[in-house]
This record gives C-alpha cells, sequence and structure tokens, in this order.
C-alpha cells in the first residue's frame, strides 16, 4: 500500500466558546489528490493549520512524515500551505514573492512559475497589496503549484477567480501532477467543480469527520430510491439511509449501501425505483442533515 | 539555515524602511539644520538628528516583526528561524549603521563641526572616547532600541491587541510612579550624579543584559505565536 | 452541473459525478472499441491524456483503463502503451449482448406480463420499434 505522509489521531481544537475541530483521527497517504469538503468554518483551516503547527492543537497526535511539525524544518519546509488569508507585507511585489518562494522551498520550478505567471497574466511588478482578490489568489495557485512541495495544500485557492481562471488552475494542477506526483490537498467547500479530481475525500462538518473514502467508491455507494411511502420505509429499515424527501405518498430516500448495484437489485426486487445522486448532492445532504451549528 | 537566510533575505528586500528612509530623513535634517546654522552663524548648533536613526530601529523592527511574522510562517518558515534571521539582520544593519555613524563622526570633527555651524554626529558625552568606543555605544544603542521594537511586537503577536495595550499602560504607569517616588524622596540629584560619573561606554554596556532578556522575552513569545 | 470546460469538446461525452469515473472511463473506451473508433491493435490514449482530457484524477483513469487490461480487451506494451487486444471488439460486443438481456429484454418481459401484453403483441411491436 501506499506510504502514510500525514497521520492524525484524536485531534481536537477548542476555544473559549466553541469546539473547532472535534477528536478528528485520519491518515494522508503519498502521492495522491486528497479534496478536505466541507462548509465554511466547519473546521478545515484549523485542521490544516495544525498539521503545519501555525496553530496548537489542544489535544490529540499530529505526524508528518513521522514526525511532529513544530519547529521542524525536516516537516516544515516538505509542506507548501496556500491559504486564502494568507499575509503579505506591504511593500512586497509578485516578483518578490516568488524570490522568496524560490528561496523557501527546496523543489522550486522558476521556469515552470514564469510560465504560470504569464498563463494568470500577473503583474510582477506590482504590490501584492495592490491586487485584485483574483490575482491575490493566482500568487498563491502560482507559489504552491512551482513549489512541488511533496505535500502541496490549497486552501480555497481560487476566491475572486473567474471560471476561466479556475479552469486553467484545474488543468495545470492535474497536468503537473502528472509529470510530478505529490500528495495535494485540496480544501474547499465548491465541491462540484473539484470532485473529479480527487482520489479521495475527507468530508468535515461542525469539526468532526462524517466521511472518509475513496471518492469513485462513494459515486457507486449511493442511490435515491423512489416508491410509495410504506414500500420505501420497510425498504430502508436497518440501512444508512442520509436524506429521505417526501411528495404526496411517494417518498425518496437516499440510501448508503455497500455498492450501487447491490441497493439497486434489492430495490427492485422490493419494486423500487432507484435513481443516482451526485457526490454534490450527497455530501450537501451529509452536511445540512445536522442540526444548526451551536455557535 | 534554509529559514534563516530565507528570513535575511526577505529583510534584505526591506531596505527602503531598513535603510533608506532613515538615513534619507537624517540627510534631510542635517541639511536644514545646517542651512539653519549658516544662516543664523551665531555659536554652534547642537541637534537632536541622530536620534532620528534611533527610532526608526525601534519601528522598523517593531512592524517588520508584525508584519513578517505571519507572512514568513505562512511560507513554511520555523518560528525560531524568523527570530534568528530577524536578531542577525538587525545586529548586521546595527553594526553597519554604527560604522557609518562613527565614519560621519569623525568627518564632523575634521571639518571642525561644518565650519563651527553644527554638532550633529559628534555630540559632548556620547561620542567621548575612541573610535572603538564610539562605535560600541552606537551598537549597543540600536540593539536596544531594536529589541525594544522587536519585543514589543513579539508580545503583540503572541497577546494580540487588547493584552499589548494593558502590558503598554501598565509599564507606563510604574515607570510614573518609580519617578514620582524617585521625585518625593529626592533621588533624582544622586541618579544624575551617578550618570555623570560614568561614562556613556558604562552606561552602554549596563544596556546588555536589558538587550539579551528583551531578545529572549521576544524568542519565548514567537515560539508560542500562532497565525 | 455543466463546467465551461466540457460543453466546447470536441467528444460528446460528460463525466457524471454520480457514477464511478472510472466505470465511465472503461465504458467510453468499450464504446469507441465497439464503434471502431478505437480498431484492433490502435494505440489507446495514455491515462496521462485521459486526465488531462477529461480534468479527472490520473489515478481515476488508470483504473478505468486496468479495469479493460484485466478483461484482457486491453493489452500493455512494454515502453510503448496500451493497445486494443485483436479480438476485443467481439469480446465486447458478447458481454454487451449479455447486458442488453439482462437490463433490457428482462426488464421489458416483466412490464409487459405486468401490462398484460402477450408474446404475438410484444414481437408485433418490437417489429414496429425497428421500422421507426
Amino acid at each position: 500500500m501506499s506510504q502514510t505522509v500525514i497521520e492524525v489521531n484524536n485531534l481536537s481544537k477548542v476555544y473559549k466558546d466553541f469546539t473547532a475541530v472535534d477528536n478528528v483521527s485520519f491518515r494522508i497517504e503519498a502521492n495522491k489528490i486528497y479534496g478536505l469538503l466541507g462548509r465554511n468554518g466547519a473546521g478545515k483551516t484549523t485542521i490544516m493549520q495544525m498539521i503545519t503547527a501555525q496553530q496548537f492543537s489542544t489535544k490529540g497526535e499530529i505526524r508528518v512524515f513521522g514526525e511532529h511539525p513544530y519547529e521542524n524544518n525536516k516537516v516544515i519546509q516538505q509542506i507548501c500551505f496556500i491559504r486564502e488569508s494568507q499575509k503579505y507585507p506591504d511593500l512586497v511585489t509578485v516578483r518578490d514573492v516568488m524570490g522568496i518562494a524560490s528561496d523557501v522551498y527546496p523543489n522550486w520550478d522558476a521556469e515552470y512559475a514564469k510560465a504560470l505567471i504569464e498563463i494568470f497574466r500577473l503583474p510582477m511588478k506590482r504590490l501584492v497589496k495592490r491586487l485584485s482578490r483574483g490575482m491575490l489568489s493566482a500568487v498563491g495557485i502560482i507559489v504552491g503549484l512551482a513549489s512541488r512541495a511533496p505535500i502541496t495544500v490549497f486552501d480555497e485557492p481560487y476566491l475572486g477567480l473567474d471560471a476561466v481562471a479556475r479552469e486553467l488552475f484545474y488543468d495545470q494542477l492535474i497536468e503537473d501532477y502528472t509529470s510530478h506526483p505529490r500528495t495535494i490537498i485540496l480544501s474547499t467547500h465548491l465541491i462540484d467543480e473539484v470532485s473529479r479530481l480527487l482520489e479521495h475525500i475527507i468530508l468535515i462538518d461542525e469539526g468532526k469527520i462524517l466521511l472518509d473514502s475513496d471518492t469513485d467508491e462513494l459515486r457507486g455507494r449511493t442511490c435515491n430510491v423512489i416508491g410509495h411511502q410504506s414500500a420505501v420505509e420497510s425498504f430502508i429499515q436497518g440501512r444508512k439511509v442520509i436524506h429521505t424527501e417526501s411528495l404526496g405518498s411517494m417518498v425518496s430516500a437516499t440510501v448508503m449501501g455497500k455498492t450501487e448495484a447491490e441497493v439497486k437489485q434489492e430495490a427492485a426486487q422490493a419494486g423500487l425505483e432507484t435513481v443516482p445522486v451526485s457526490l454534490q448532492q450527497l455530501i450537501v445532504h451529509l452536511t445540512r442533515n445536522g442540526k444548526v451549528a451551536s455557535r | 539555515m534554509r529559514g534563516i537566510s530565507s528570513v535575511i533575505n526577505i529583510h534584505l528586500r526591506h531596505k527602503l524602511t531598513w535603510f533608506y528612509l532613515p538615513w534619507m530623513i537624517m540627510a534631510f535634517s542635517f541639511l536644514v539644520n545646517l542651512l539653519i546654522g549658516v544662516l543664523i552663524n551665531g555659536e554652534t548648533l547642537y541637534t537632536g538628528g541622530l536620534g532620528t536613526i534611533y527610532i526608526f530601529m525601534f519601528v522598523t523592527s517593531l512592524t517588520t516583526a508584525i508584519q513578517l511574522f505571519p507572512f514568513t510562517t505562512g511560507f513554511s518558515i520555523r518560528r525560531t528561524d524568523f527570530f534568528i534571521g530577524t536578531l542577525t539582520f538587525i545586529t548586521l544593519i546595527s553594526i553597519f549603521n554604527s560604522a557609518l555613524l562613527v565614519v560621519l563622526s569623525h568627518i564632523e570633527v575634521w571639518t571642525g563641526a561644518w565650519g563651527d555651524h553644527m554638532r550633529f554626529f559628534n555630540l559632548p558625552y556620547l561620542n567621548d572616547g575612541s573610535w572603538l568606543i564610539q562605535f560600541v555605544v552606537n551598537v549597543i544603542l540600536m540593539l536596544w532600541f531594536s529589541m525594544l521594537g522587536l519585543g514589543i511586537g513579539a508580545f503583540f503577536l503572541r497577546f494580540r491587541g487588547i493584552r499589548t495595550f494593558i502590558m503598554l499602560a501598565a509599564v507606563t504607569i510604574i515607570i510614573s510612579g518609580l519617578s514620582l517616588i524617585a521625585m518625593r524622596y529626592e533621588w533624582w540629584g544622586p541618579i544624575f550624579k551617578w550618570f555623570a560619573s560614568h561614562s556613556a561606554l558604562d552606561l552602554t554596556l549596563w544596556m546588555i543584559p536589558i538587550v539579551l532578556i528583551l531578545a529572549l522575552c521576544s524568542r519565548q513569545c514567537l515560539r508560542r505565536s500562532t497565525v | 452541473m455543466k463546467s465551461e470546460h466540457e460543453s466546447g469538446e470536441v467528444m460528446a461525452f460528460q463525466i457524471d459525478d454520480s457514477r464511478p469515473i472510472f466505470m465511465q472511463i472503461a465504458d467510453k473506451i468499450e464504446d469507441d472499441i465497439i464503434e471502431e473508433r478505437l480498431p484492433e491493435e490502435t494505440q489507446v490514449p495514455s491515462t496521462n491524456q485521459f486526465a488531462a482530457f477529461y480534468q479527472i484524477n490520473p489515478a481515476t483513469a488508470a483504473k478505468g483503463v486496468n479495469l479493460l487490461v484485466d478483461q484482457g480487451i486491453l493489452y500493455k506494451k512494454r515502453g510503448i502503451g496500451m493497445f486494443v487486444a485483436a479480438g476485443a471488439r467481439e469480446q465486447l460486443i458478447e458481454k454487451r449482448k449479455t447486458e442488453f438481456y439482462e437490463q433490457y429484454v428482462v426488464a421489458m418481459v416483466k412490464e409487459a406480463e405486468k401490462l398484460g401484453i402477450t408474446k404475438d403483441q410484444l414481437s408485433e411491436m418490437i417489429r414496429r420499434g425497428e421500422q421507426d
């Protein structure tokens, strides 16, 4: 099996008045593209900040390349964490940022960075402070891609980017990942746009992990079962039901089984209709169900 | 080492605030004072323009700490490396500035206080002693002002606005209280006498432990800072 | 939801987010072989090309291709790439026929029974369907 690069056990982050991350455990394997998904404020950024030792955990264990990341250059320099809210000093230009990044990241590819700057049409001499929101996001994307860090995290990387620039990002990500395989974590709430890029999904809601699964496996496990109320109700007994909706006496239940085929077959035997569920729908159902956030 | 040298390089990209700006303002102050000195053409002027560079060391250390730390931490640089890199850079620029000041002070002596119009770089008491002593006094003074700035900056990064404000207010109150007590018990006379009996070098040597304590506190604050 | 990228593509094939993508890739290659867009003994696009073209994860594309390798539809030439195996088309058509029977014919007969359609009426309907 693949080598584990990040291991998190029972990780929590508790602030005075609320729990941002609640007893989370997961593993990240080398050279896969992960999606850290969830709604805004679910705790995604806090988790990544603890993994990169920018924040301190309240409780739990973090291992990156087998070691704790805090003040550990062997770990930290292998991670490039692109944050939507990355701060830049007032007086640095785009050129400065690229210079600094080339200094910091051992695998920096200056040629590739130059090419990306042209693709995203960034003004080299402009102060970062004076860039538009979209251009600022592009700076992060370029640093993230050209750093070629063994672990690269993009946390909501495309705020303010238009559809064309986002497509450019996905194209570049796939292309560069293919030629330089590495662990990539995309943390985002825009699920429908990125889901096809992801090999594995970790879904976070209210600081807890709801799902930790291979993406395609997830696509194959869920379907809507539709039929008469009584038939559907008896069918869903003892099954994992994520969501139900009803229209008159007709009920539609989103059911998660071992495989979709299995659910389909059994539903057919019970005389029920099945309809496929998209990953986006599945995640929306899962994260909408919980009670209103108690913050 | 990569982290430390990166931090030094980032500071080097900020030559404007670390170097050009203070020296430009010093040059401006120098010229204005010289012009006044020439126009009055009376007694030699004693100016406080030299203070600019020290104030700048304080302010720049404070602001760059607050601005650069969140940036470097986001760019995979350790807190320790940020601290060591910044400390190294501050020491280097203090040495550089001090050497420049000593040279300018000698030029001032050599030109006879710019034709007996103004004392700007060579002040009595502060510039007593050999060029080496002047240099050491300058370096320590600059480090003291920088560490004060870095220390307050690091405290802010660790404890944020309100607690930093409370800390500064508390320090101000303690100092005012002490000076009130000194006034009440008429300690000021002996204190001034003590100062007068010691050279600038003696006094700055006393500052070394304070510089070290400030540096240590900055380091401790930064080690627990988050972004 | 349709993304801008795909609607403009020449190859009209939409990734469906509700089914495993590797199966969709395998189906797509199968269709191309059956419809002879990919004749036997020709080279199949590499997994990286699939990944870049459909903006999907290369590992997912590889899984789809490997599924067909396991079934003997594709085979690997060392250092060159993937090729369509001899007899692949025939094999696929046989497989699809079985699937056709299971998916459509069985369901059709069942539905016909439910509606009380006789066997003669059913074959008459099929004949009519062919003419349309």
